[in-house]
């Protein structure tokens, strides 16, 4: 337990103060190789000479500090970092690109979401109403149409409720579908356009 | 210690102690070197000793199988 607790502190330092760890890292070689070279010049070496041999002994500098770097496993975050502010940059640096890019993506989640809202409406949603299947679309002579349960419509005219209307009803009760539109209202609009119009006073038969 | 058989740099030291420091299986501390360096000195933690233990009992073990067939060749 203890060991994961030392480990992800390590990662944290490693992540918020990058640059200090690295410093410390290069230090640590440093001390390493200084060390060598005084212990060639102890046993007699002249320091020039001591230097060369003693950064042959350590090997390559650069690749060692890139390893010592791979170990704290932190480049996938900051090579995202560096990605990221890389890519802001070329984006501030062409606004037009932007601009295409921003409209295009915003155009096709608008289209999408449109398309998707509709398609979700009209073909997955169970329709609230009780009896789905008895719903009439009642269409005014004034151009404008009234979507309306048949027997509010009735209770609101204080008529009856017309005959067709139970029949229609009893007829579709036999061929219900599990969902989808009110299959009634869609079947019988045009009769009910020819049949059922409104004038003034309400409802009455029209005959063609 | 490997009798010069093994050529490592002495560099390549300092990745595979900073890999056991990630590990946890280390602990750094700063110290003063004999001529008056600041430097890290590193010993195994508690987790670090088990650790050793096992490597090193699978590596007997493994050697010890190599050997063995090497030899059975003979």
């Amino acid at each position: 337990m203890k060991r994961h607790l030392d480990r992800f502190r390590l990662r944290i330092r490693s992540l918020v103060a990058g640059d200090k760890v690295d410093a410390r890292m290069k230090d640590e070689l440093d001390v390493h190789i200084e060390e060598q070279v005084d212990n060639y010049i102890a046993g007699g070496m002249d320091p020039r000479e001591a230097r060369l041999a003693a950064m042959r002994d350590f090997g390559p500098v650069d690749r060692i500090e890139e390893e010592c770097r791979d170990t704290r496993r932190v480049a996938l975050v900051e090579n995202l970092l560096l990605d990221l502010r890389y890519s802001f940059r070329s984006l501030v640096a062409q606004p037009l690109l932007l601009a295409a890019a921003a409209t295009s993506i915003a155009v096709a989640i608008g289209a999408n979401t449109t398309i998707f809202g509709l398609a979700t409406s009209l073909l997955m949603v169970t329709p609230t109403a009780r009896e789905p299947e008895r719903l009439a679309h009642i269409r005014m002579r004034s151009g404008s149409h009234v979507s309306h349960g048949s027997g509010a419509i009735c209770r609101e005219r204080r008529a009856c409720r017309p005959d067709w209307v139970q029949r229609r009803g009893e007829h579709q009760l036999a061929r219900r579908r599990p969902f989808g539109q009110p299959v009634a209202a869609l079947r019988h609009r045009e009769f009910l356009r020819r049949a059922w119009c409104a004038d003034g006073d309400g409802p009455r038969l029209q005959r063609e | 210690m490997s009798r010069d058989v093994l050529q490592i740099n002495q560099g390549s030291l300092y990745p595979a102690l900073h890999r056991l420091e990630q590990q946890g299986w280390l602990k750094a501390q700063a110290g003063q070197t004999a001529s008056g360096r600041e430097a890290k000195f590193y010993a195994l933690t508690a987790a670090g000793r088990k650790q050793l233990e096992c490597e090193l009992e699978s590596w007997d073990r493994l050697s010890t199988a190599i050997g063995l067939v090497v030899r059975e060749a003979e």
